[in-house]
């Protein structure tokens, strides 16, 4: 496929792409690849770098590579829930407004300027109050906040691609608007969608990791990257390293998501019309 | 230019009421049981009720609704449920704090991210571009509460070069004011400042093709006076637009980096109404927040019209 191979080209997308894909295979299969359990406790106390613990203890005595391995696996189950939700969402909202148009479009744009006026992180929160602490309310949160970026993005393409000749034949060879929806506007917003949903997961990392550094998501004995630099920066004094690590990898996963996105926006750049992906997703941590 | 502010006010009007709608709505649904929180465990049904007529909890939400925006509209915030502190008072006393992170980091984000940007796009392509490239999408990609935390350990643990905790006001010691903000300022403005930059490259590289800057090279300008005073003023819009959005980002930051430094601010207070339920409180500060956010991108809007004629036209 050519925009696959243009986007092969780019070392610094490819490059993200292969952290991406070890860094989540990592998570899948942490039951597996951890020696310790989430929550089970070692004999050893701010062990550092050994053979045994790979990457030390902390106070309680938690295997921190344990730990970091669950640690990713919650983090990017949870950023992939609350960007698929804001995902689902923000089409139905999107391809209703921009396709039905006319008071339905004026009500449920103006609704999506008055959630943007409330920053997403904030959004996030007050839904958290709302359900009550937890991940997976957090992450409902954080899709309230995507939503109305998604919503906008797929209302502005539909209105670009609804006056457009084939969607008007198709119109005139009596297809109906499910046929349309699927056939000839789904496939021609497809690339901005994908560009935006990969900037969206990187910043529902850190999102996260946010919402888990202020309490309101992952709870101990869980373990989430915010919530590991949480922990880590409550003994800072004795040791970086608990800080340290959770850090390089929320920095790298956040770094590749955003390579990626650069990396399939320019490669089907040439191809399609590319309309400015730029986000208002408003969550940066 | 008239025409396009009062446009522009009458357009947040009714933005203002859907917030004020959804504000509410929300505050309804965090309150739980809110007159047994106000009353406390041990409150007898004589004194909930009390409680409950007192707040007129009993009464439909719409005529609650009616009832706090006019208590808003006067500048009532109402009390805390948990403190029974004024919402009000409350606010007037922390916004100084939020307000001098806020601009401070703005100053900062400004200050990083329009040389940078500037450098990058005056020569595109050349080894300190890519250098700094990779600077800023670094900068982009790192959380602030990270930064934060790594700048307390270098620059507090480590080396006791800035002070990590507690807020002095600017009029007490401006130099006291702004050791304590550097840090803080710093965490939430580098993210903000590589936004910055990367909007004004972009900016910059996209005029260059232009048939002016062309001109202005033809007749033998220096560069840096091309891209200064020519290419700049164009460049640059995208940045203002993205200026609008990073307040609301300002304040959201605050929240995370109130709590690293300690600093007793909105963000602060709202944490804390939103772990104790707080609903008045909630209500209260999430609409002062939203309303920040609606009027600086009004002012940004403005701006944006007075710098670029064209918009004036639509």
């Amino acid at each position: 496929m050519n925009v696959w191979h243009r986007f092969r080209q780019q070392k610094i997308a490819m490059a993200g792409a292969v952290v991406i894909v070890i860094v989540t295979l990592a998570g899948i299969f942490a039951p597996m690849l951890a020696p310790h359990g989430v929550g089970e406790m070692t004999s050893e106390f701010m062990a550092t770098f050994s053979r045994k613990h790979y990457l030390g203890t902390d106070t309680t005595g938690f295997d921190l590579y344990s730990r970091l391995l669950f640690g990713i696996r919650t983090s990017l189950l949870a950023s992939l829930i609350a960007v698929g939700l804001a995902l689902a969402g923000g089409m139905l909202l999107g391809l209703t407004s921009g396709y039905i148009g006319g008071w339905v479009d004026t009500v449920l744009m103006r609704s999506t300027d008055a959630i943007m006026a409330l920053p997403g992180l904030l959004m996030a929160m007050a839904v958290v109050g709302v359900l009550g602490h937890g991940v997976i309310n957090a992450m409902i949160g954080l899709s309230v906040a995507f939503m109305p970026g998604f919503a906008r993005l797929v209302r502005g393409q539909v209105l670009a691609v609804k006056e457009e000749s084939f969607v008007e034949a198709a119109k005139v060879i009596g297809a109906g608007s499910p046929r349309i929806i699927r056939k000839h506007i789904l496939p021609n917003i497809a690339s901005p969608l994908i560009v935006q949903t990969f900037v969206s997961i990187g910043f529902a990392l850190l999102a996260e990791g946010a919402l888990a550094y202020i309490g309101l998501s992952v709870q101990p004995p869980d373990a989430s990257l915010g919530n590991l630099l949480q922990q880590g920066f409550q003994f800072i004094n004795q040791t970086p390293r608990l800080m340290l690590v959770p850090g390089v990898v929320i920095v790298l996963l956040s770094l590749s998501f955003n390579a990626v996105a650069d990396g399939i926006r320019d490669a089907m750049a040439n191809k399609e019309r590319i309309v400015e992906a730029e986000l208002s997703v408003g969550a940066q941590a | 230019m008239i025409r396009v502010i009062v446009k522009r006010l009458l357009a947040t009007i009714p933005l203002l009421f859907l917030i004020t709608i959804g504000t509410f709505l929300l505050a309804q649904a965090i309150q739980g049981n809110p007159a047994q929180a106000i009353a406390g465990d041990g409150a007898t049904p004589e004194q909930l009720a009390h409680v409950k007529a007192e707040l007129h909890l009993d009464d439909p939400a719409p005529v609650r609704y009616v009832r706090w925006l006019s208590d808003v509209v006067h500048g009532n915030f109402g009390d805390s449920v948990a403190t029974h502190r004024s919402v009000s008072t409350e606010i007037g006393r922390r916004w100084p704090v939020t307000a001098s992170l806020a601009i401070a980091s703005l100053i900062l984000m400004l200050l990083i991210g329009i040389p940078l940007g500037i450098v990058q796009g005056m020569r595109p392509g050349s080894k300190l571009d890519k250098l700094l490239l990779g600077g800023v999408s670094l900068g982009l990609a790192a959380p602030n509460f990270l930064l934060g935390t790594l700048f307390v350990y270098v620059l507090s643990v480590r080396n006791h070069v800035l002070p990590a905790m507690s807020y002095v006001s600017f009029a007490k010691s401006p130099t006291e004011w702004a050791k304590h903000m550097l840090m803080p300022a710093m965490s939430i403005a580098l993210v903000g400042g590589a936004e910055m930059a990367r909007q004004i490259r972009t900016g910059l590289v996209g005029v260059a093709q232009s048939d002016y800057i062309r001109a202005a090279k033809a007749r033998g300008l220096h560069p840096a006076r091309i891209t200064i005073k020519h290419a700049l003023k164009n460049a640059a819009m995208p940045a203002l637009t993205i200026l609008g959005v990073r307040v609301g980002y300002l304040l959201a930051g605050s929240v995370i980096i109130e709590q690293i430094f300690q600093l007793h601010g909105l963000g602060e207070y709202t944490l804390q109404a939103i772990q104790n339920k707080d609903f008045i409180v909630v209500q209260g500060v999430v609409l002062a927040l939203a309303a920040i956010v609606v009027a600086t991108s009004l002012v940004v809007d403005i701006a944006y019209a007075w710098l670029n004629p064209r918009v004036r036209l639509l």
